[in-house]
């Protein structure tokens, strides 16, 4: 796993990749993306959604 | 020159001998002071982020800065996944990868001091019912969480 934080008032490009209109804003695997404070267990389920395995049982 | 308040530095010294207890390296990107104008790459924040991380580094003796150029040593930055700077890559325990690109400033102050515990500790405070999840991933996951300093 790859954890990146982008500061991105300083690059400006990645704002614009992510159409960032407020931060803090995650995205993962370029496919997920969600906006604000991402508690615990809502990020674990992005994450297993985004790597393909949410809808295991 | 000093870049953080002297109460700023005495809480972090303490938070580091509590909390940091094994090595932990940061290779930080940087653009070297040149006496070459690179106007390709222009780098309004460097100088900052590496005054900034000398005087974190100097806080405890787990932690070591590795200063490196972006240019002269783009193969390891490449390698590291480091594709702008300043750009910054944990390295202790951990066993994901772990960057922070920008200075860490302000609020974010707080995600480098968390980093570098996280890092060295090779721990985190995730539920154990999360790292037993997490650790049944078997394909890639790229995390970016996009801040601002303020």
């Amino acid at each position: 796993m790859t954890a990146d934080v982008i500061e991105v008032a300083e690059f400006p490009d990645v704002a614009q990749r992510y159409q960032v209109q407020g931060v803090p804003k995650t995205i993962i695997n370029e496919q997920v993306s969600v906006d604000g404070a991402v508690p615990e267990a809502r990020l674990l389920a992005l994450v297993l959604d985004a790597a393909g395995r949410g809808r295991e049982p | 020159m000093a870049v953080l308040p002297d109460q700023v530095r005495t809480q972090l010294s303490e938070m580091f001998s509590a909390k940091l207890d094994a090595p932990v390296t940061l290779q930080l990107f940087t653009q070297r002071a040149s006496p070459l104008v690179l106007p390709m790459l222009p780098c309004e924040t460097c100088a900052d982020t590496e005054a900034l991380l000398r005087e974190v580094a100097s806080l405890s003796e787990h932690v070591t800065l590795a200063v490196r150029d972006f240019v002269a040593d783009e193969r390891d930055a490449r390698s590291l996944g480091v594709d702008r700077i300043p750009g910054m890559v944990f390295q202790g325990r951990n066993r994901g990868v772990m960057r922070y690109f920008g200075v860490p400033a302000g609020y974010e102050f707080s995600v480098l001091v968390e980093g570098l515990i996280d890092a060295a500790r090779g721990a985190t405070a995730l539920s154990a019912a999360t790292r037993e999840q997490v650790a049944t991933l078997t394909s890639p996951v790229h995390i970016r969480v996009l801040v601002t300093p303020t």
